[in-house]
């Protein structure tokens, strides 16, 4: 007995650490000795800490948590000092109030780092997030982009939403559509059109977190709203994942402003796997301007952490895929099969059965992508009776080929170019040079890789110019939004292409002097393909210029007239636009001007362009050179 | 005496289940996608209001939860259209999904024994209910296929 004394004694002087541990456990164990020991390593100010607080910097350069609920902190400054809250937190836990059901997250962090807490049995009473825990069964984490959706505003830069996986049920994987979506958005607060775009920019709306079976969102993206979806499979631990299960449910408490072109819903996808799994650098990899596909761009900087991609194509492209392997004779029929009361038997006979079931199908996916209200029970009754009339044919033939849908020739989102884009361009005319600059995002001339192709979408793009001529610095251009889709015409798809461009510039075609205007561009009119491999595009179009300025005889003017122009958008490094138009101003002094333009775009690599362009305005020639740089 | 408020009380809420728009919970998932129609520039699902029953901490199993029998109905409602697109062509994830919550194999006589029977699951008027019900009976009317259905009830 006294020899066993003799060496604990021995022991605990031979070994500090031992010692301290003793020291810890043998005195009350209270928030007070945790914090301490927490504090001593500067625990407040890790990484995990702050993620898990969603401490930033701010604009000005202080720490703040981007919370906006003072619930979500356990001590009045919580949100500005994360020394003081990480106390409070740990007054909680010693307390063992209810309160501390909420922070599940914390308290499995706090245990990471401090061992004695582990004697809490911190989830018993806890039973609302025992049950959700259990509901979601997650083993495994994706993050899924919807790709763009270009006729809402909100939707137009793509969207991101997380994944979580349930794994498997004896031995087999379950079915995906069963996984758990969470996904964060704002909740509008109004629906007048003016306040929502502007609430939406300038966080009037809250954010919030919500889950939806995986299978509502395929069915809202992909069937609805025909986006497809990419699915980047995660590489998490187990602790991460059950990490990131317990701080979902921390902010399921609280909310976020949200701010559409920073504080948005990819933005907090990324900020809820950092504080999961504070090893990964996500946000600090990304600019000021927050779009979804960098967010998707910055998972692969992060050394194994996307295991997998997977596509999942929408109905739009599970239809035009499956139109492309099929005949012209074939392809006659989708439309007189989609009839009720249709006689299929025999629109069908000269088929063998194999080719009618692909017709078949081909006919259904015709009439849901035309149909999206179909998605509604009840709401379209007619259409609904054509549809049950097709399937119930269609089930007479028995199994058919399985279709494989090809990626879609611009590729997965990450492959885009960054979405910064600035550069220096060379004008003849009064040997101008420009210095450009977009925020966001693309034009129908940038590398086509990651984006819908002959669109452009561009927001925040400023010109400076310098005249050497005239030894004059001026602002050429200011434009907010641009906005210009081509959708050329099918037999299938008879969509008008349109344009939007709203901002200030000195429209050369307009001529005041080079007076800058302010006001709305808009085009609107119809494409079409030139070549199977959808690269080359016509389209002709009517232009309305509706513009302000005090140099105008008026005060405004109007110039309406025709554009038509070739676009070519390849995977090849080259692009190019040619095109010609007439504007007729109804209220300026010079009645009508014409101009032609060639203008091309080489790719000299991931982050750089360089375009030249040849135009001939009314009688003047002009050459423009432009490098620029996406970053 | 106060059984018979009890029982009142039970059918009552019976009653008030059956008056729910679609399914049993009443979730009306298959129609959750056009609620927003009622915002002008709401066709953007990044900026929609999903009502409380997708909060978070709602705790509302019914609507969110996918797991379990009785969720086949919230599940059908939801995937109305692509349930009838797989089981006509006795093929895809959605039909997959259903041999899940059946507990059964899916194997080729499950997908061809629903297919050969499309006609009696599914129609237009027909709701979420009665297709969770044509389904079932289905199953259940094919010895083999039913004996691989561990949850077919």
């Amino acid at each position: 007995m006294k020899i066993l004394f003799l060496f604990y004694f021995v022991a605990l002087f031979s070994f500090p650490e031992i010692r301290a541990n003793e020291t810890l456990i043998q005195q009350s164990d209270s928030a007070q000795t945790a914090f301490e020991y927490l504090e001593k390593n500067s625990f407040s100010k890790s990484r995990p800490w702050l993620k898990i607080l969603h401490f930033e910097r701010t604009r000005l350069g202080f720490l703040r948590s981007q919370a906006d609920t003072a619930e979500f902190f356990n001590d009045p400054e919580g949100h500005k000092d994360a020394s003081k809250e990480l106390l409070a937190t740990l007054k909680l836990f010693y307390s063992k109030s209810e309160k501390r059901c909420l922070y599940p997250a914390r308290f499995l962090l706090l245990s990471q780092n401090y061992q004695p807490l582990l004697k809490f049995n911190f989830l018993e009473g806890c039973s609302r997030f025992q049950e959700f825990k259990t509901q979601l069964r997650a083993e495994s984490a994706t993050l899924v982009f919807s790709s763009y959706y270009l006729n809402s505003p909100a939707s137009a830069f793509g969207h991101t939403f997380l994944r979580l996986n349930k794994g498997l049920h004896k031995g087999e994987l379950r079915p995906e559509l069963l996984d758990t979506g969470i996904n964060y958005a704002a909740i509008p607060s109004t629906d007048n059109p003016i306040l929502y775009p502007l609430f939406g920019l300038i966080g009037l709306f809250r954010g919030e977190y919500s889950r939806l079976p995986y299978y509502f969102k395929v069915r809202e993206y992909g069937d609805f709203e025909s986006r497809d979806l990419w699915e980047y499979n995660l590489s998490l631990t187990a602790q991460e994942i059950e990490l990131l299960v317990a701080h979902i449910w921390e902010l399921g408490h609280t909310f976020f402003y949200y701010y559409y072109l920073t504080e948005n819903c990819s933005y907090h996808m990324l900020t809820l796997l950092e504080a999961a799994a504070p090893r990964l650098k996500l946000t600090d990899h990304l600019p000021f301007w927050i779009i979804p596909s960098d967010t998707v761009r910055v998972l692969f900087l992060n050394d194994n952490f996307v295991q997998s991609v997977d596509y999942r194509p929408s109905l739009r492209s599970q239809f035009f895929s499956r139109l492309s392997k099929m005949s012209d004779p074939e392809k006659d029929l989708v439309k007189p099969l989609a009839v009720l009361d249709a006689d299929r038997t025999s629109l069908l006979q000269s088929h063998t059965v194999d080719r009618q079931i692909q017709i078949l199908e081909a006919s259904n996916e015709y009439l849901e992508f035309k149909n999206p209200a179909l998605l509604e029970t009840g709401k379209i009754p007619k259409v609904e009776a054509i549809k049950h009339q097709i399937l119930s044919h269609r089930a007479k033939l028995g199994v058919g080929e399985k279709i494989n849908v090809a990626l879609p020739k611009e590729g997965p989102p990450q492959s885009s170019h960054k979405s910064l884009r600035s550069g220096l361009r060379y004008q003849s005319l009064h040997q101008t040079y420009f210095l450009d600059h977009r925020f966001a995002l693309h034009d129908s001339l940038d590398p086509m890789a990651g984006f819908a192709p002959h669109s452009t979408l561009e927001f925040a793009k400023l010109s400076l110019k310098y005249e050497k001529e005239f030894k004059k610095f001026a602002l050429d251009s200011f434009y907010m939004v641009s906005v210009e889709t081509l959708t050329p015409l099918s037999r299938f798809v008879k969509k008008p292409s349109w344009k939007v461009r709203i901002g200030a510039d000195r429209e050369a075609l307009r001529p005041c002097e080079s007076c800058l205007a302010t006001g709305l561009l808009s085009h609107a009119g119809y494409a079409l393909n030139l070549n199977s491999s959808e690269s080359l595009v016509f389209s002709l179009s009517g232009i309305f210029d509706f513009s302000l300025s005090g140099k105008f005889k008026n005060n405004f003017n109007l110039s309406l007239g025709p554009k038509v122009s070739l676009l070519y958008n390849s995977h090849s490094p080259l692009t190019f636009e040619v095109s010609s138009y007439f504007y007729y101003h109804l209220f300026l002094q010079d009645r009508s001007v014409q101009s032609s333009s060639f203008e091309a775009g080489l790719a000299l690599s991931k982050s750089a362009q360089a375009r030249i362009k040849y135009e001939k305005r009314g009688r003047q020639d002009l050459w423009t050179g432009a490098f620029y740089l996406y970053y | 005496m106060l059984k018979k408020f009890a029982s009142l009380i039970l059918v009552l809420s019976a009653s008030t289940a059956m008056a729910a728009p679609y399914g049993l919970a009443g979730c009306g998932l298959g129609n959750l996608l056009f609620k927003k129609d009622t915002q002008v520039l709401a066709a953007t699902t990044n900026g929609s209001s999903y009502s409380q029953s997708f909060g978070i901490t709602s705790g509302t199993s019914n609507c969110v939860d996918t797991e379990g029998h009785a969720k086949l109905k919230n599940f059908i409602d939801g995937n109305r259209l692509a349930l009838e697109n797989d089981v006509s062509r006795a093929d895809g994830e959605t039909l997959k999904s259903v041999a899940f919550y059946f507990g059964c194999q899916n194997s080729e006589s499950f997908r061809q024994t629903l297919q050969s029977n499309f006609g009696q699951i599914f129609s237009p008027e027909k709701d979420s209910n009665e297709v969770f019900d044509g389904l079932k009976q289905t199953l259940n009317s094919n010895q083999t296929v039913a004996s691989s259905c561990s949850e077919l009830g």
